[in-house]
């Protein structure tokens, strides 16, 4: 089992996972693929940070997609609580049974309240665990969550195994899921739990693969447009670092394909003449008054 | 165990106040031992770094015992396997220099013989010749260039160019003597090389091997030892050797926001009451709606006052990190930060550009809610050491004009306790609750804001 090792480079096109929903290549470095590696060897989650729009998010479906492994994401919210990725319990369906079989309505009602683990509902973390093939499981802006949030899953990423309150049952992990968890930052994470986790910082991709990752997007783009755009995307992006330092909102590579995918609409004369002036669809790439201010009188 | 730069590393990076265990080191050794960061020192780096790094900060401390510790590249020390596996195409290294040497020998002294050749016929014409017969042996072999360079003063030429050649032969046998021993050398080692290198790396076969291996067992413990004794100097040291400011960190003061709560609760029914539920039940003989209730949230309405300017100035970065742990804490309700000088009767908006200068009613106006607290957070003249009666008076004024509208008030200084005496601070502290800024004193100064009767720190 542990010699899965994942490769990056299986998927050259975009194609349709089981769900139906349509999976683009994901190119990561040399450094990420070593990361995955290591995560899945040492059976530790992967924390992920790095601006937003750098495909945090993506790395997981890539992963689970290349090594044909079951795929669960669980979207942290800010009413999270790390018991509702484990499983939910359905109280209130158990206690309409027990009224029905009360009131001798013969509907199945009657067995089913007398099983209290009829009404455990595994979520993601919990389904990862149970899954008969091993999983990827990713945990989204974990930050979004309580502070206390990630130090609850500790045991439970730790030990690989849960307790349902309710009725009492240990559950064990049939197979260690492979753990990836991404931060946008916006909150700092308890030591102890940072310290189980490997961690990764995804650096902004080069020029050569941006221009990659272009390619295998829009394999039916002209090279010259592609080159002129990436130029003035760059160009933007420079001007953005210098204004506002490090940790400022910088336009990053999702936005780039979505300008890009806004531009391969139109006709190769029509774009290049539009580069070549006013920033085009600026409303991809700017998000803000300011920004609208500043960058788009100079071009 | 000196010659583990690994285990230096990692202690060191413990003691220097990253939070790692013995797991991390382990994991470390596994993955080098599952071929991970064995590439070169570069991918040790950064698998280290993937393991035990978690902030930037950190990164920093890593860094730079990275270099200090593993970088310097002596033989016994070099720590991935693959570094050490060659130390046979290493050693082969002086072989091939060797046979440059000797070609480099044979070339000299039929260059000799050839200057002694041009010499007999030209007066003085080494100078141009010596360069263009000897280039090569001068990058390869610097050894024979000293023979050479005597030529350059032209003296008896004849005496020089034997010497030449003498040199360059006495180098040539030389070269096939040390050729000789290294091969000799090569057979030896070749018998010994795989037990020598094992007994050279036992510290990577060692962790990894033991989670298998019972025999490796006692280096185990002894890493375990080692960095448990440690443990003892480490506490002591992590204090200093934190960058942040150090009264309260961050986290600490994020961990103490936690505590400043008014639960109230608010918004639509969504969360169902279960035990009210079942008790309905069991009242009614039947189920007839589950009880809903309201989901909690926390009202409270925190207002920073900060004193800025003059004695304050070094307290800067201190007040800053206050408001900004308060305002990143998602349990409190509002948090809203102001400015003032000495007094807190000017207030001015730390984030409108204009400064604008507000009167505190005009602020609670706007807040316009009965759960707002306020903590202040200046030195009260403790700092310069000041007793200033009008100063006392003001601030009196203020308290009391804010108690009718605020029901707790509380004050943080930055200044130590011993310093309030004989100060404004101290008689300060007998008009509200005051609090050395440290971990203690913040928790304290939120007791009191949530509404605990806790007395002065300056009182006694």
């Amino acid at each position: 089992m542990n010699r899965l090792r994942y490769q990056g480079n299986t998927l050259i096109a975009p194609q349709r996972d089981e769900r139906g929903q349509l999976l683009y290549p994901y190119l990561p470095s040399a450094e990420l693929v070593e990361a995955v590696n290591l995560a899945i060897l040492l059976e530790r989650p992967l924390f992920l940070k790095g601006e937003p729009g750098c495909g945090k998010t993506q790395l997981a479906r890539a992963v689970a997609y290349e090594l044909g492994l079951n795929y669960e994401a669980w979207y942290v919210k800010s009413t999270s609580r790390a018991r509702d990725g484990l499983y939910t319990y359905d109280a209130i369906g158990r206690l309409r049974d027990a009224q029905l079989a009360a009131s001798g309505i013969q509907d199945g009602s009657t067995e089913r309240a007398k099983n209290p683990t009829a009404y455990v509902r595994f979520e993601e973390l919990g389904r990862a665990f149970l899954n008969e093939k091993r999983t990827v499981l990713l945990i989204d802006e974990i930050d979004k969550a309580d502070i206390d949030f990630p130090n609850d899953l500790l045991r439970e990423l730790d030990e690989q195994r849960f307790k349902v309150e309710e009725t009492a049952e240990e559950y064990q992990a049939k197979h260690p899921p492979i753990v990836f968890i991404t931060s946008n930052d916006e909150k700092d994470l308890p030591d102890a739990f940072l310290r189980r986790c490997l961690f990764h910082h995804l650096k902004f991709p080069s020029r050569e693969r941006l221009i990659e990752i272009l390619n295998v997007r829009f394999q039916k783009a002209s090279p010259e447009i592609m080159e002129k755009a990436l130029a003035r995307f760059l160009k933007l992006r420079q001007d953005m670092e210098l204004d506002k330092g490090a940790a400022g909102k910088k336009v990053s590579t999702s936005e780039l394909i979505d300008w890009f995918k806004a531009l391969s609409h139109e006709t190769e004369e029509e774009v290049l003449k539009k580069l070549e002036g006013q920033l085009p669809h600026p409303h991809v790439l700017l998000k803000t008054v300011e920004d609208r201010d500043r960058y788009l009188e100079e071009g | 165990m000196n010659e583990m730069p690994l285990l230096n590393l990692f202690t060191q990076l413990r003691e220097v106040g990253l939070l790692l265990g013995i797991e991390e080191y382990e994991a470390v050794l596994r993955a080098i031992d599952a071929g991970y960061g064995v590439a070169d020192q570069e991918a040790l780096a950064r698998l280290c770094q993937m393991l035990w790094v978690k902030s930037e900060d950190d990164q920093r401390k890593f860094d730079y015992y990275f270099e200090l510790l593993v970088v310097p590249p002596q033989p016994t020390q070099i720590v991935s396997p693959p570094v050490r596996v060659p130390p046979i195409s290493r050693q082969r290294f002086p072989w091939k220099y060797l046979a440059i040497g000797l070609l480099a020998g044979v070339i000299t002294v039929g260059g000799g013989f050839a200057v002694k050749e041009i010499l007999r016929k030209i007066p003085t014409p080494e100078q141009t010749s010596q360069p263009t017969l000897s280039p090569s042996p001068t990058n390869l072999f610097p050894g024979l260039i000293n023979a050479n360079q005597p030529f350059r003063p032209l003296q008896i030429r004849e005496v020089l160019v034997v010497i030449a050649g003498v040199a360059s032969s006495a180098g040539l046998v030389v070269g096939i003597v040390w050729l000789l021993q290294s091969i000799t050398d090569r057979w030896v080692q070749e018998g010994q090389s795989r037990p020598r290198i094992a007994t050279k790396t036992p510290e990577f076969a060692l962790a990894s091997e033991s989670t298998q291996l019972a025999d490796d067992q006692p280096q185990t413990e002894q890493i375990v030892l080692q960095a448990s004794v440690g443990e003892s100097r480490i506490n002591h040291r992590r204090v200093s050797a934190l960058d942040e400011f150090f009264p309260v960190t961050r986290r600490q003061m994020q961990q103490s926001w936690r505590y400043l709560r008014n639960l109230t609760t608010q918004g639509t029914m969504t969360e169902v009451n279960v035990p009210a539920t079942v008790n309905q039940i069991g009242r009614q003989g039947i189920f007839l709606k589950p009880v809903l209730v309201l989901r909690q949230t926390n009202r409270t309405q925190l207002l920073i006052l900060l004193d800025q300017g003059g004695s304050m100035m070094p307290f800067q970065a201190l007040s800053s990190r206050l408001v900004e742990t308060a305002r990143r804490s998602r349990r409190l309700g509002e948090v809203s930060a102001f400015h003032f000088h000495n007094c807190p009767t000017d207030l001015s908006d730390q984030n409108s550009a204009q400064r604008l200068v507000e009167s505190l009613d005009t602020i609670l106006g706007r807040l316009g809610s009965r759960r707002i607290v306020i903590l202040i957070f200046s030195d009260a003249g403790a700092a310069r050491g000041q007793f200033n009666l009008n100063r006392i008076d003001q601030t009196e004024e203020f308290l009391i004009k804010v108690r009718q509208r605020v029901r707790y008030v509380s004050w943080l200084n930055p200044m130590p306790r011993q310093r309030w005496v004989g100060t404004t601070a101290a008689e300060i502290a007998y008009l509200v609750p005051m609090f050395e800024m440290n971990r203690q004193g913040l928790n304290r100064a939120i007791a009191v804001l949530q509404g605990q009767p806790i007395a002065s720190e300056g009182r006694r």
